[in-house]
């Protein structure tokens, strides 16, 4: 019987050809070219195949890794904004709460501006606000005096906070003469020939309000 | 592509392309993942310098690296330079090949790096076997595949072993009688299919 050795290739490729058939097979090959060659181009078919699948698969396995790669970067890019996007809102709230509160500030520095008046009340009165209520009754303007008497300094209201009565000599403006005066005081008295003859000033001090007198001999 | 004219410095690995090289080797995919971020700006620059709009940089890049990992897992990359020009030239050669263009005439002789022209023409090859693949019906390329121990080859994990025409018969859900044929005419329409490419064809007759 023939046999068709090229029914053999395949197992004896793949090394599951038995033995006694092997033997018969591998004297086959020494002489005959044809299967020869068909045997060698089968290892080679063999070898192409896998290496194309082995190929495939890593391509396969390389296309999955870019993927990968790219979603990591997508995903990196995405946090990088997320973390941006809060920085930036982050940062906004806080210029916008200073800025707040500049506003608050300022907004509250007007109101005390407004305020002031009410508030300074006091104080105006503590800085003489009452007292350029005041009124000095005499000696009123002008008034002709004789040094060689007392002579007596009187205002009203009286005064609530300790101050000092002036008198200033008018050609030199220099102070002739200065005495504290207590509160609830309002009048005072100035001893005779206290002052030369001549022209003078007198004023409660903290005060705008002032008065002449001229002393004659 | 020309051999380097001048004689290759002597390279040693760095750490990082000796940890990249052992990653490739073992398969493993948190290595490969890397790459993309790490090295394709470099590629898509090389190709942008091309300046011409048929060379998509990402399709460079992918391709280049399944040259790299694939040579990587055959010991052909000789370690006489980093990963990334190793990338680089691999991936030059593709732009030079897509442009029709002969990479013999644009040789980089600048001492680094040359590779083998064949080392390139072989995954054109496995395109093209790939292609003639996929012509056959899915039952005779699951049995070829079989037959060839592909999952086995593809897949470190699995053990290759004897692949019986019952087990087969089994795996595929066909007469244990009929597989011994049924390979052989799967295994001849596949020859018919690639008789048709020249360059297939040219291999299996070397």
């Amino acid at each position: 019987m023939k046999t068709n050795y090229e029914d053999w290739i395949e197992d004896y490729i793949e090394g599951v050809l038995p033995e006694s058939d092997k033997e018969r097979f591998e004297n086959e090959l020494k002489s005959n070219d044809d299967l020869k060659n068909k045997c060698r181009e089968r290892t080679k078919l063999h070898e192409l195949w896998t290496n194309a699948a082995r190929y495939e698969a890593t391509k396969e396995e390389v296309i999955g890794a870019i993927k990968k790669g790219k979603n990591k970067k997508r995903l990196w890019i995405r946090n990088f904004s997320i973390a941006a996007s809060v920085i930036v809102v982050v940062s906004l709230s806080i210029v916008l709460f200073l800025n707040n509160e500049v506003e608050q500030t300022e907004k509250l520095a007007e109101d005390e501006n407004t305020l002031q008046p009410k508030i300074n009340l006091p104080e105006n009165k503590a800085s003489g606000g009452e007292l350029q209520e005041l009124v000095l009754l005499k000696p009123a303007n002008d008034t002709l005096l004789n040094g060689s008497e007392s002579i007596v300094f009187e205002w009203t209201p009286e005064l609530k906070d300790s101050s000092a009565i002036t008198i200033l000599d008018v050609k030199t403006d220099s102070l002739m003469f200065k005495e504290s005066i207590l509160p609830n005081q309002n009048k005072f008295m100035l001893k005779e020939n206290t002052l030369p003859p001549g022209n003078y000033f007198w004023f409660i001090q903290k005060t705008d309000k002032k008065e002449s007198f001229t002393i004659i001999e | 592509m020309q051999l380097s004219q001048t004689e290759p410095k002597e390279y040693h690995l760095s750490e990082k392309d000796k940890k990249i090289v052992l990653g490739i080797k073992n398969y493993d995919s948190h290595v490969l993942s890397k790459f993309y971020n790490e090295y394709y700006e470099s590629i898509k620059k090389m190709v942008i310098q091309f300046r011409n709009p048929a060379l998509d940089p990402e399709d460079i890049f992918q391709e280049g690296l399944i040259r790299a990992v694939m040579n990587i897992r055959e010991n052909k990359f000789k370690e006489n330079s980093s990963f990334l020009t190793y990338l680089n030239r691999i991936c030059y050669y593709i732009c030079l090949k897509k442009l029709g263009k002969n990479p013999d005439d644009y040789p980089l002789n600048d001492g680094i790096i040359s590779i083998p022209d064949e080392e390139n023409r072989k995954f054109e090859l496995y395109e093209r076997v790939l292609s003639a693949m996929k012509q056959l019906d899915e039952k005779c390329r699951d049995l070829i595949n079989l037959r060839f121990y592909v999952d086995e080859i593809t897949n470190p994990e699995e053990k290759k072993k004897l692949r019986s025409y019952d087990a087969m018969a089994n795996k595929l859900n066909i007469n244990p009688a009929s597989v011994g044929q049924f390979l052989q005419r799967c295994l001849k329409k596949f020859k018919e299919i690639v008789k048709n490419d020249s360059e297939i064809q040219e291999y299996l007759e070397a």
